[in-house]
């Protein structure tokens, strides 16, 4: 048997090996002089450290603790108001999700990542897509998702909350609410279904400390979270999107089938970022985490405009884009190809007086674009 | 997972009880959530506010509990994290009256000399200072192994492999030492 590791020594001395790895060990250890010297040279520096930790331990005064009673100061304090779940998993995801919802409309990607995130809340005026690997954070790793995921929502804190959509029939009814001119493909006639989502805002703190565990963690020690990043405040605020739903579109939203368009519009949130904040630099690293070569991520950095660009992240592989004239503006075509079952997908995006429209749907985008003549 | 226990009852009745679960966790994780906090600041007072703030942030960050099962974890994160931001926040004229004010308590409830509890109370406060020093991260890892948490708890808890954890271990003792040695070894030498 080679010799043991260090991982190997540390987890054998503190008594975490499972049964028959902790004989094997030991087995060892007996015969091996120089894991046997390691090993009380690793034991006797941890029970160094283990030493100095001891004055922390609470003192017989300060114990015991009294759950019970400590919930019932809890109540008091902060009152009886526990929400439910339902609003409670709103409450976390309803701000994140409207700052993102255009990026949402578009998932093609196999699921949302960080990279999307960070990015899409990085976005005001103008429109840039960068292709990435989505694979180098989600197919086959999802471990590594999970983490980053959680080292997002840990960080988010919802501000204003965004509610449940409010469902309607009536573009008046959707107008009042949304507080902006509303346009409509008047070629489809009345819009099956209007879904006006609340204003949402939420903030969150940037731990360089925990961004760099996880890259770490992911096996990408090489990508380095700039300094400046630790302890800055991101505040978005994020104003009422509008979904307008035409065709055969089911009823919770999302397009179904070929016929049905969504037509999605919302005034460009707004980003607060503290002056220190490299943003190119904290951009460079998530697009690295998406699999894009540093240099490569480094050159996409220095031609976008990131105090006013809404940076859309599409897959390498299957997916394009062009720029095509609409509204009197470049918006840009994003086109998932199809495949097998998958009858393909579209999204139109462009940016107008400072609102943002995606026209999106199922299928070749051909309809879509014919559909542009008969804007209101 | 840590919190099996809790969360099963969680997905048995996903709309209802949030209360009762809120509680349920409350119970559960309150005693050791509060111990890390005591371990980390020295102030009992001041730790069960950072406490209740730290269940009032799960309440309002529901995603968690509701929808992980590690709901240990990241209570155990949050409040070494909110622990440790209090102790760099907090003033050495602070410092030094949490101090007489444990040196009273501790006097008067053990049969320790005062002399002794003043070397205790300067021991901790090293440790503090170091702590205040360091990585967050292994700052947390530490103070989390103090207080007895399993390696899979700790990677429950810090959101990294299980086999990894002894490594980590072993470089954040090393951090440890060496900040030790910079900002206290001249009187106090590991």
């Amino acid at each position: 048997m080679s010799c043991l590791t260090e991982e190997t020594l540390r987890t054998h001395i503190d008594g975490e090996l499972a049964a028959p790895e902790a004989d094997t060990v030991q087995q060892h250890l007996r015969s091996c002089n120089t894991c046997r010297s390691r090993s009380a040279k690793v034991a006797a520096a941890a029970e160094q450290v283990r030493q100095k930790f001891q004055p922390l331990a609470p003192e017989p005064a300060e114990l015991p603790i009294d759950a019970a009673v400590a919930y019932a100061h809890y109540r008091q304090y902060y009152g009886d108001e526990i929400p439910n779940r339902a609003a409670w998993k709103r409450s976390i995801w309803g701000g994140v999700a409207a700052a993102c919802a255009l990026v949402l409309l578009l998932s093609f990607a196999p699921g949302r990542t960080w990279a999307q995130k960070v990015l899409a809340m990085l976005r005001v005026q103008k429109l840039a897509v960068v292709p990435v690997d989505f694979s180098a954070i989600s197919a086959g790793n999802t471990g590594n998702g999970k983490l980053i995921s959680q080292l997002i929502s840990d960080n988010v804190v919802v501000t204003m909350d965004a509610g449940k959509p409010v469902i309607t029939s009536s573009l008046e009814t959707a107008r009042e609410l949304a507080g902006f001119n509303l346009r409509t493909l008047d070629a489809l006639g009345l819009p099956q279904q209007i879904s006006v989502s609340g204003e949402g805002a939420f903030h969150m703190t940037l731990n360089r400390d925990r961004m760099q565990a996880v890259l770490d963690q992911a096996g990408r020690s090489d990508i380095q979270i700039p300094a400046s990043v630790d302890g800055s405040t991101v505040a978005v605020h994020a104003p009422r999107l509008v979904r307008l739903l035409y065709g055969a579109c089911s009823g919770n939203g999302a397009p179904s089938g070929q016929d049905c368009i969504e037509f999605a519009q919302v005034p460009s949130p707004t980003v607060s970022v503290p002056p220190s904040l490299d943003i190119t630099a904290l951009a460079e690293a998530g697009l690295q985490v998406a699999g894009m070569s540093a240099a490569d991520a480094h050159n996409f950095c220095q031609t976008v405009d990131w105090s006013s660009t809404l940076v859309i992240p599409i897959p390498q592989n299957g997916s394009a884009y062009r720029t095509v004239p609409v509204d009197g503006v470049n918006g840009t075509l994003i086109t998932a190809e199809p495949h097998g079952n998958f009858i393909g997908r579209y999204a139109l995006i462009w940016i107008k007086n400072g609102i943002i429209y995606s026209l999106s749907g199922k299928g070749q985008p051909d309809k879509a674009l014919s559909l542009i003549g008969s804007l209101n | 997972m840590i919190s099996e226990s809790v969360d099963e009852r969680a997905n048995a009745d996903p709309v209802s009880g949030a209360q009762s679960h809120f509680e349920a966790i409350f119970l559960q994780y309150y005693g050791r959530v509060l111990r890390l906090l005591i371990r980390l600041v020295g102030s009992r007072a001041q730790a069960e506010d950072l406490a209740n703030e730290v269940f009032w942030k799960l309440s309002r960050q529901s995603e968690h509990w509701v929808l992980t099962s590690n709901v240990g974890g990241w209570l155990y994160r949050t409040a070494t994290y909110a622990g440790i931001d209090a102790l760099r926040a907090t003033t050495h004229r602070k410092q030094y009256e949490f101090a007489a004010i444990r040196h009273t308590r501790n006097h008067e409830a053990d049969e320790t000399g005062p002399l002794e509890n003043m070397l205790r109370e300067e021991d901790r406060q090293s440790v503090q200072l170091v702590l205040r020093k360091m990585k967050r991260t292994q700052a947390q890892l530490l103070l989390m192994r103090a207080d007895g948490l399993s390696y899979k708890e700790l990677a429950e808890a810090l959101g990294v492999a299980v086999t990894g954890v002894g490594t980590l271990l072993n470089r954040a003792e090393a951090e440890f030492r060496k900040h030790y040695s910079k900002l206290i070894g001249k009187r106090n030498p590991l």
